[in-house]
């Protein structure tokens, strides 16, 4: 949050100036030695802000819950049309809540300091992570519960089923839930706490919403590192990249995979 | 009221307020904002806000406690439960929900140790997993909503308290000019 304060630069030191008086502070005063004017104070509504903030993240964060268990747990929806559905109004969602906070949200449309190399080595180390999650989560499955566990097992059996896996496992999550994550809930957070607490908590709330017990020890650090990128970069687009090479490397290990048993 | 000594030779003095060093050339402290040369009715006036702002700090403080003392009451009843479930489940299934209720545990248990320095990033996050474990519950087996409803609105209620005071507290703390630890 801004405080409104300006600084006086000098040829080497910078000097606070008082957000009342204008007159220079004593580094690290909390007020003013002339005005008595606290640096540090929030708006008298602030906290008001902050809650209805709260409100906004709890409400998309309790639809999105209902939206994903609905579809996931109960049997009539396990279908491909009720998958698209479910998709769709995941989609609705990201963009609808992002939308409404168009103010505040839609510089993270843009792409400040592009840098092909860092997008180079950002997608370098999603797609060596995705192969080393893949390999320990195939790992665990088999060690603890004698099983294995392929996203591309439901669309195998459609027509068109690997382009239809790579669109609904590598494109719309990367694009929509980085749209609502990392758009629409880090800017939130970000006007309700400090940039670290707010990434940390979007970090676990995009883990646990993949409600997968065994995957939390990933997906947490997976959303923390998308929550960083986003906040140091200023931009959706490099977590949006990161996301769809770490997912389309796990799809398109599972479809070789597929073809190779089969 | 005090009445404020001047160090001769530093031109130091102790603030009446913080007990913070503060130099005669000041009107106010830099610190707390304490009027140094305000009249006794302004610095009494600056004396009871900040006693004030001190009790509902203390008010705040004790929600959040309750808060935190939900996410490890929550720990432990899913530990305990964990272990009852393992008994009483099918062969298949028992590693399955004894890894998943230590594992819940376990990080109902963190966040109540987080509360302590970061209550509002640790009262969302465990209020979250709360909310989340509730609606999985009411999509597999929908009567699992009313089962324990008035305990789910008593911890509900701790943690919706315990986010409004970790927010207030915070505001508090930047106007004492409180840092908290972590």
């Amino acid at each position: 949050m801004s405080t409104g304060r300006d600084d006086l630069h000098t040829d080497e030191i910078v000097l606070s100036t008082c957000i009342g008086c204008g007159l220079p502070l004593t580094t690290g005063s909390k007020f003013c030695g002339h005005c008595g004017q606290g640096q540090n104070i929030e708006d008298p509504g602030q906290s008001e802000r902050k809650w209805q903030s709260v409100r906004q993240v709890f409400i998309f964060f309790i639809i999105c819950s209902i939206i994903c268990c609905v579809f996931s747990f109960v049997d009539y929806f396990q279908t491909l049309t009720w998958s698209i559905v479910a998709d769709g109004l995941f989609a609705s969602l990201s963009v609808t809540f992002f939308v409404l906070n168009w103010h505040r949200c839609r510089s993270l449309l843009l792409w400040p300091n592009f840098s092909w190399k860092r997008l180079l080595v950002y997608c370098s180390i999603a797609i060596a992570c995705s192969f080393l999650v893949g390999f320990m989560v195939d790992w665990l499955n088999k060690s603890l519960f004698s099983k294995t566990f392929s996203y591309y097992y439901f669309y195998s059996r459609y027509r068109y089923g690997k382009e239809m896996a790579i669109f609904f496992i590598a494109v719309m999550p990367a694009l929509f839930e980085e749209l609502g994550f990392r758009g629409f809930l880090v800017t939130k957070l970000l006007d309700i706490t400090e940039e670290k607490q707010a990434i940390l908590i979007s970090g676990f709330l995009f883990a646990i919403m993949h409600r997968s017990m065994l995957s939390l020890f990933w997906l947490i650090p997976f959303g923390i590192w998308l929550g960083y990128i986003r906040v140091k970069q200023n931009t959706i687009w490099y977590g949006l990249c990161i996301h769809f090479c770490f997912n389309f490397t796990a799809c398109v290990v599972e479809i070789l995979q597929s073809a190779h048993y089969r | 009221m005090e009445e404020l000594t001047i160090n001769p030779i530093q031109q130091t003095f102790g603030c009446p307020a913080c007990a913070t060093q503060a130099s005669a050339g000041e009107t106010f402290c830099t610190t707390c904002g304490y009027p140094f040369e305000g009249t006794e009715q302004e610095q009494r006036y600056f004396l009871s806000a900040r006693d004030l702002k001190t009790i509902d700090l203390e008010a705040a403080e004790k929600q959040i406690k309750r808060a935190s003392n939900a996410l490890f009451f929550i720990g432990g009843l899913t530990f305990v439960f964990g272990f009852v479930f393992y008994a009483m489940a099918a062969p298949s299934e028992k590693i399955a929900i004894l890894i998943t209720n230590v594992i819940l545990a376990a990080i109902y248990t963190a966040f109540g140790f987080w509360c302590k320095s970061k209550p509002l990033a640790a009262i969302i996050s465990g209020f979250s997993l709360y909310v989340l474990l509730i609606i999985i519950n009411a999509v597999l087996s929908p009567l699992t909503i009313v089962s324990g409803i008035v305990f789910k609105i008593i911890i509900i209620g701790f943690f919706i308290r315990g986010v409004k005071a970790a927010i207030e507290a915070d505001k508090l703390n930047k106007e004492l000019n409180v840092n908290r630890a972590g």
